[in-house]
């Protein structure tokens, strides 16, 4: 009886767990089975990476002890691999596949080729509509765009914006920001800045802001990227809406409510989902989330367009 | 039986406690001490909760919190009687708080011969497009009043008329009227904000759906070039509106739907040098409103002054 006693009392006191884990392999190639050397080790959720050394070992010591964390390896010419670490076996062979890169030859010639100009994205007004859940309230939206060439240098972007509607929106001023993302490489979302300025962008009260990227000399190093516009939640891009009123005992209450600019507006897209390119950020700190991911019912992307120069 | 008693203890102390916290209500009434007549428009303040309102013309109050700490205190102020301060320990429901009149002599009329008028921050004809006075995503409207500076010309001027622009839907007018109060504050040297009042009473202003609210007040003789003019916000039924946000909770996107009380006033579309606005909070304590720098920094009230 005592011990059971005990047992329980030492069950009911909480553990404080300093768990170290140490991670143990070696990366080979698939094909050729030979090691790879300088690979790099990343846990993804504790932020802490090593490389292999010359003979593809590698060694990675986590300290805070997560179970649901992912080891991902990923180095030049190879695609990269997650491994959940429940399922990773220490002094164990990690195969990576070849992903051959070719660099394309450069050509210098006297001639001066003639620069060829695409509007990506193109929409017309007549396709726009009221912008709904989730552009109402979010702090990144972005829209994956396809450049036909790599190297295109990105001239200007294109947002259309929903302002003054009868009287209900006061304030037609927006602040906001402009960002320009690689494509992430695991995710195929947007992944790092390629602009290292912050593009702030303000407009007074107009319907299409079209921001001339020119002074940035914004290069696209890969055929996809994205544009995403970063929303402020300052006093300066507040609008007032008061709707209908609503009855309750005998006195009628208005109803108000509070927006910020730029309230973007969509372009329907076809119920299939092909066509969702867009991509958008809840808060800050969340990660990316795909419009047109499963079980959402969202199908229309964000009014922006782009135009570039190759 | 001990082994049955072991796991209830065990089941007491891993059993999350989940507390279903329920809003509470405290109601009550509020008299004149002597006459023992109900005053109408006292403030009632819930100090530590942050949530105030305001006597019906019975009286009557009642205060709906979410979170009532017994260590709280509840500040109860009416125009022209002396506050009293309430412990919420010693609070009963349907409690009769009574006031004593202030024994305040009634200030000199204003004798000086003036001969120039100014109007000093001129609201423009374009209907202002930034309003204060409804709560935010990020910032709650926990204030009483709030006050505009102004800089007269010169010493020894007279207030003669006040104008405030408010926010109304023309969409839905005849839904937004309201019901506010106006005070005149002299400075104060030291803090550079509102000090002494130099009105009796809060000048109570009704406004039908309105956008330049004109606010009839008694000719006020200013001893110092500056002075402010402040709004107080009525928590009573009539001014009641309700604000619906849209707000990003971890897990969940939603909505909230909050309680808001009228008026709504305009921002100047002009940015000056200095920060006019001050706020005075559930504390009573003036403090510099600071929520539109750097963008604003005047409330669209104006005064004109004889001087």
């Amino acid at each position: 009886m005592k011990s059971i006693c005990i047992t329980l009392l030492l069950l009911s006191l909480s553990l404080i767990a300093f768990a170290q884990q140490t991670y143990i392999g070696t990366v080979i190639n698939r094909q050729t089975k030979a090691p790879i050397p300088y690979i790099t080790i990343k846990l993804t959720k504790e932020k802490i990476a090593t490389a292999a050394d010359d003979k593809g070992d590698f060694e990675l010591v986590s300290t805070n002890g997560r179970t649901n964390d992912t080891l991902l390896l990923s180095g030049v010419g190879y695609k990269a691999v997650k491994v959940p670490i429940q399922g990773f076996i220490n002094n164990t062979k990690i195969e990576l596949i070849e992903d051959a890169v070719f660099l394309n030859e450069v050509r210098i010639s006297s001639n001066k080729r003639k620069l060829i100009k695409k509007e990506l994205n193109p929409f017309k007004t007549s396709q726009v509509t009221l912008p709904e859940q989730p552009f109402a309230m979010m702090a990144q939206a972005a829209i994956k765009l396809s450049s036909p060439e790599i190297f295109s240098l990105l001239k200007t972007v294109k947002i259309n914006r929903r302002i003054g509607d009868y009287d209900t929106y006061t304030n037609t001023e927006a602040r906001f920001r402009i960002h320009v993302f690689d494509v992430d490489s695991v995710t195929g979302g947007p992944g790092e800045d390629i602009v290292h300025q912050i593009i702030e962008v303000y407009d007074k009260d107009k319907r299409e802001i079209e921001i001339d990227l020119t002074p940035y000399n914004i290069v696209i190093p890969g055929k996809d990227f994205f544009v995403g516009v970063e929303w402020l939640y300052i006093s300066a891009n507040e609008s007032i809406s008061g709707g209908l009123g609503h009855e309750f005992h005998g006195l009628t209450y208005m109803d108000y409510e509070v927006l910020y600019h730029p309230i973007i507006h969509n372009i329907r897209s076809d119920k299939s989902g092909q066509k969702i390119h867009t991509w958008y950020k809840v808060a800050p700190r969340l990660p990316w989330e795909f419009l047109g991911a499963k079980g959402k019912t969202f199908f229309w992307n964000i009014a922006i367009s782009a135009e570039i120069e190759y | 039986m001990k082994k049955y008693l072991l796991f209830v203890l065990f089941l007491t102390f891993h059993t999350p406690i989940i507390l279903l916290a329920q809003d509470q209500l405290l109601q009550g009434e509020v008299y004149d001490k002597v006459t023992h007549k109900p005053l109408h428009l006292a403030t009632i303040i819930l100090m530590k909760a942050e949530v105030a309102c305001n006597t019906t013309i019975d009286g009557v109050f009642s205060l709906q919190s979410p979170k009532v700490d017994l260590s709280d205190t509840l500040w109860v102020s009416c125009d022209g009687y002396q506050p009293a301060k309430v412990p919420i320990n010693q609070f009963v429901n349907n409690w009769v708080i009574s006031l004593q009149k202030n024994t305040l002599k009634k200030r000199p009329k204003s004798q000086i011969k003036t001969n120039n008028k100014v109007e000093l921050n001129n609201l423009s004809n374009e209907r202002l497009r930034h309003f204060t006075g409804i709560e935010r995503w990020l910032e709650p409207f926990n204030y009483i009043q709030l006050a505009q500076k102004f800089n007269a010309p010169s010493v020894n001027s007279k207030l003669k008329k006040i104008t405030v622009q408010l926010y109304i839907s023309l969409y839905q007018p005849m839904h937004d009227s309201c019901m506010f109060r106006v005070h005149v504050y002299d400075m104060d040297k030291s803090t550079e904000g509102p000090g002494a009042e130099l009105t009796e009473e809060g000048i109570l202003v009704k406004s039908y759906a309105r956008i330049n609210v004109k606010v009839n007040i008694p000719d006020i003789h200013i001893s110092g070039k500056n002075f402010f003019v402040s709004i107080e916000w009525l928590r009573i039924p009539f001014n009641r509106a309700d604000i619906q946000n849209e707000i990003y909770v971890p897990r969940d996107r939603g909505s909230f739907k909050n309680k808001m009380f009228k008026p709504i006033i305009g921002m100047s579309n002009k940015k000056g040098e200095f920060i006019n606005t001050w706020a005075m909070n559930f504390k009573h304590e003036w403090q510099l409103y600071t929520y539109f720098v750097p963008y604003l920094t005047d409330f669209a009230i104006s005064a004109e002054v004889e001087y």
